[in-house]
């Protein structure tokens, strides 16, 4: 299946595309990302249903406060997974009145979260794989203290903080990723890239991922777009 | 001969019913004895409840225990406890209980203390199902245990009309159910073991948990940290705890059940640590 997409994708995408400028020898992927309600909610709005369905003058979904509003999400990553991606990179969490400033990162296997506590107490934080028992514990961060926690575990992760139960930010660790933070609707781009194949990753925590392969060749942009929304990434 | 009664969980009495059992009807109160065939499939319908305390909308359940198969359905959408359809076989059951103990005393919410075959067979097969409703656009009850392979029906309770689309990306169980209108029913089964988180796709602080273990032998622990697991039946099992924080694992043991109630056992929850 995978080679197939492959072989579709790979001519139609290099045929049509324009980008950021290529380095000799290199090639590009960009795109943009964006999110959207199930596209049986969507249907019902372009029927002209009231309720939750208001429609403003550009065609538009008017998202209420009670609504997730798709766009406006700030927390969509896209990464791209190449298993020369060995470089561990930096993300940055601040927490500000027992709040943690992200409620969700992407990261590389083992990236580092710089966590910097400016709650009014010591929090000592943990990482913890949801989907078994492995964990990761860290020293004690005292109240303005910034420390640097490496990312060592794969998968579906939590970070925590043993004196705060609410405090807890969703951490999705993958092998040989680079991430990009984007809010819907935005534009991404991994340039200078080696010719090679590539796997785009599309992620918002409470929407899940997509993931999309890319064949990079010398001299060529890689336009993939991307939409996320519960009944594209959940196929009965 | 096995005796069925409707049983009020979450307060722990009997309810007045009116029921029928294969298109009969029974009159109210604790039902009287019924015999029950080898793997006779029951149609159970509870028809009419009252009580009396403040009801409940938000729970809807049952359990069935016994020595044949049993199915049991509701026609009520207006049930309001949470009910336990039992039935006792002539095998005597057992009764384990005990308290949960948790590292640094730590206070704890939402831990269930169930026990899993020891011989690793199936032992979830009793028909369950758990009714969760969408109301004020918040799912009512938000957390519920069911048994493996049983079933969920997510129920739209909404006064106005509000739409939702319950989904869950978990590992265990993966589901959309669409759009769901004002009054609507979906149910979904859950053939897994394990923890599932779900949500609504269109309103953002809707999000709900099913826990479903893998037997029907499961206890909530109260505040003070006991548990009460009735009608085992007898044989080797291991004690289990299913723990809403991830920080937190139970460490299981094997018990033998028998006709005498095994009483005082202490099962630990303890932080997770690296290589456990």
């Amino acid at each position: 299946m995978k080679k197939i997409l492959l072989l579709v994708l790979g001519p139609l995408l290099w045929g049509c595309a324009t980008g950021p400028e290529i380095v000799k020898g290199k090639g590009n992927i960009f795109g943009q990302v964006d999110a959207r309600p199930h596209k049986e909610f969507l249907a019902k709005a372009q029927s002209g249903a009231t309720g939750d369905y208001m429609i403003s003058d550009d065609d538009k979904i008017t998202f209420t406060p009670e609504m997730v509003n798709y766009d406006a999400l700030e927390e969509i990553y896209v990464g791209l997974i190449h298993p020369d991606h060995i470089d561990p990179a930096e993300h940055v969490l601040t927490i500000d009145n027992d709040r943690p400033s992200l409620r969700s990162i992407l990261v590389g296997q083992g990236d580092v979260l710089k966590v910097r506590n400016n709650s009014a107490r010591t929090l000592s934080f943990y990482l913890i794989d949801t989907a078994s028992d492995d964990i990761q514990e860290y020293p004690a961060l005292r109240p303005g203290q910034t420390a640097e926690l490496p990312v060592n575990l794969e998968g579906s992760l939590e970070l925590g903080a043993d004196e705060d139960d609410a405090l807890i930010v969703n951490i999705l660790s993958v092998k040989n990723l680079v991430s990009r933070q984007v809010r819907s609707g935005g534009l991404y781009e991994f340039t200078g890239l080696d010719p090679g194949t590539y796997d785009v990753l599309f992620w918002f925590w409470r929407l899940g991922k997509i993931e999309r392969p890319v064949v990079v060749q010398s001299g060529n942009n890689y336009r993939i777009d991307e939409t996320l929304s519960v009944d594209r990434i959940i196929r009965q | 001969m096995c005796k069925l009664r409707c049983f009020d969980q979450l307060h722990e009495r009997s309810l007045q019913t009116e029921a029928k059992i294969g298109g009969a009807s029974l009159p109210g109160g604790r039902l009287p004895d019924y015999t029950m065939r080898a793997n006779e499939d029951i149609e159970y319908e509870c028809v009419q409840i009252s009580c009396s305390y403040p009801k409940r909308a938000d729970y809807l359940g049952y359990r069935a225990f016994g020595s044949g198969a049993m199915r049991v359905t509701t026609a009520s959408a207006s049930l309001a406890v949470l009910l336990s359809v039992l039935a006792f076989g002539e095998t005597a059951a057992g009764t384990v209980s005990g308290h949960v103990q948790v590292e640094d005393n730590k206070a704890l919410s939402n831990i269930i203390v169930y026990l899993e075959s020891a011989n690793g067979s199936r032992t979830g097969q009793a028909h369950a199902k758990r009714r969760v409703s969408q109301k004020g656009r918040e799912f009512a009850p938000d957390r519920v245990v069911l048994v493996q392979g049983g079933e969920v029906a997510f129920v739209n309770d909404e006064e106005k009309e509000i739409d939702h689309n319950v989904f869950s990306l978990s590992e265990v169980r993966q589901f959309d159910i669409g759009l769901a209108q004002r009054g609507s029913v979906n149910e979904v089964t859950f053939p897994e073991a394990g923890e599932v988180k779900y949500y609504c796709s269109v309103h953002k602080n809707m999000e709900g948990v099913v826990v479903v273990v893998p037997t029907p032998y499961f206890a909530h622990v109260d505040d003070s940290g006991r548990f009460r697991i009735e009608n085992v039946p007898p044989g080797d099992w291991v004690i289990k705890a299913y723990v809403a924080h991830h920080r937190y694992v139970s460490e299981p043991f094997p018990v033998s059940v028998s006709e005498a109630p095994l009483d005082g056992l202490v099962v630990a929850v303890v932080k997770k640590k690296r290589g456990k």
